[in-house]
């Protein structure tokens, strides 16, 4: 079983590497937006800046992940259902997400902090917040562009379907990130990141339940 | 007419006694004099079981969207959508009224309290369920997909309902150190008209989303003849 969900990660990779304007789009992007946020505010207070950063990194990785199931094509598609299993073709799929979004979101942080320097006091919640939440974020996000692909108009439905089952783990990492202007202790925010890991298994075994029946005709 | 009134169900009898109770006694017994809340305490008869109603048309959708990836059954479908729709609006029922009693004893029609955000967020997922279904013309493959939505977002509601309310300040009872419903909170002269209320508007809730149901079987069969 692993071996199978290893070559097709592998195959991600593969294509992600042959195909690199996809990749370098998205850098582009980040670059884009992080600068016109720059331009339009220059300097913020903790609460903004936090707001502008989360909001940012959202739309960065929505459209990072929407692109894994919205440009395959239908019959390559077809091809890889009969080859493998569904089930290894979602988790190799939501592993290569994941790490695509930590790449992404350290590169976004590191080029947002660097136009926009602030000071943080306790670097650890931001670190908490950034690998959690991007993990959260795109395992939800790949699957809802599961279900998006299966349905026609792809690209806005993505976005309405993801975003309001995203706020309420925007509304905990935006909380635990905002903790690090404080000098609150780590025990207080236990509940809160808790909650988030429970989230996101919960996100992890239901599409890994679910996604046989969206591609059953 | 007559024949129509006899050949209602049992529990839509229970339903109709039940509501009257409940809009009579609710509106003129005496209730426990609390600072602030006043009078609109009245509103703990529609507002909360409005909410209860929702949840429990929910849960039936939910259940009938899992039965129907089970088999594939059109009417499971059916069921599915219609309880979901009404679950809806009894939603919207219910945060209106919340507001309603918001203005009055908090001061503003929306004041950012973590309940109201995450029952407007429910209601979003709800609404972009029916997007989601709308978009699909094929009818088994609309329903498929919809009912692995509607199992998907179902149970992230339930965190965002029950647990994430309980880790920050609320003004609603309940949270942050209030009192929730269960203890001393609710008076005891009000608890004969609470549950028989909370009653009343889950069966209401149930008789529309029944019209409903039929009115898709109804809409299908008439459907097939046509083609």
């Amino acid at each position: 079983m692993s071996a199978k969900i290893l070559q097709l990660l592998y195959k991600e990779f593969l294509l992600e590497w042959r195909n690199k304007y996809a990749i370098n789009g998205i850098i582009v992007y980040i670059l884009a937006t992080v600068f016109t946020a720059f331009l339009c505010v220059k300097k913020l207070d903790d609460r903004t800046w936090n707001a502008v950063f989360w909001i940012i990194l959202l739309f960065i990785i929505i459209n990072a992940v929407s692109k894994s199931f919205l440009h395959e094509k239908a019959e390559r598609h077809y091809l890889f259902i009969q080859q493998s299993h569904p089930t290894h073709f979602l988790i190799s799929k939501l592993l290569y997400n994941i790490c695509l979004t930590w790449l992404l979101s350290g590169i976004t942080f590191l080029v947002y902090i660097l136009l926009m320097p602030i000071d943080i006091d306790q670097y650890i919640f931001t670190i908490i917040a950034l690998i959690l939440g991007s993990g959260g974020l795109s395992s939800i996000f790949t699957f809802v562009a599961a279900i998006a692909s299966r349905a026609n108009n792809s690209h806005t439905l993505m976005t309405i379907l993801s975003l309001p089952i995203v706020l309420p783990l925007v509304l905990l990492l935006s909380r635990i990130s905002l903790s690090a202007f404080t000098d609150i202790q780590l025990a207080t925010l236990v509940g809160d990141i808790i909650a988030l890991v429970a989230i996101m298994i919960l996100v992890f075994v239901l599409s890994v339940i679910l996604f046989p029946y969206l591609w059953r005709d | 007419m007559m024949y129509q009134l006899k050949s209602l169900s049992w529990w839509k009898w229970v339903c109709i006694i039940l509501l009257g109770y409940t809009l009579v006694a609710g509106l003129t017994l005496p209730v426990p004099a609390r600072e602030i809340l006043n009078e609109t305490i009245r509103n703990l008869y529609f507002h909360v079981p409005m909410w209860f109603a929702m949840i429990a048309l929910c849960l039936w959708s939910f259940v009938y969207s899992i039965l129907y990836l089970g088999n594939y059954n059109y009417k499971y479908d059916a069921q599915a959508r219609a309880f979901a729709e009404v679950g809806f609006v009894m939603g919207i029922a219910g945060l209106l009224t919340g507001m309603l009693w918001a203005k009055y004893t908090w001061g503003d029609w929306w004041s950012q309290d973590i309940k109201q955000i995450t029952s407007a967020i429910t209601l979003l997922i709800y609404a972009a369920l029916f997007v989601l279904r709308g978009s699909i013309e094929d009818e088994k493959k609309g329903a498929t997909i919809s009912a692995v939505y509607n199992i998907f977002a179902f149970v992230l509601i339930f965190p965002l309902l029950f647990i994430i309310p309980r880790l920050q300040d609320s003004l609603h009872p309940g949270n942050g150190g209030n009192p929730a419903l269960g203890d001393d909170s609710l008076a005891p002269m009000m608890r004969p008209i609470f549950y028989p209320a909370v009653i009343a508007w889950i069966l209401l809730g149930f008789w529309i989303a029944n019209i409903k149901y039929r009115y898709f079987i109804y809409k299908n069969a008439l459907e097939n003849e046509e083609s």
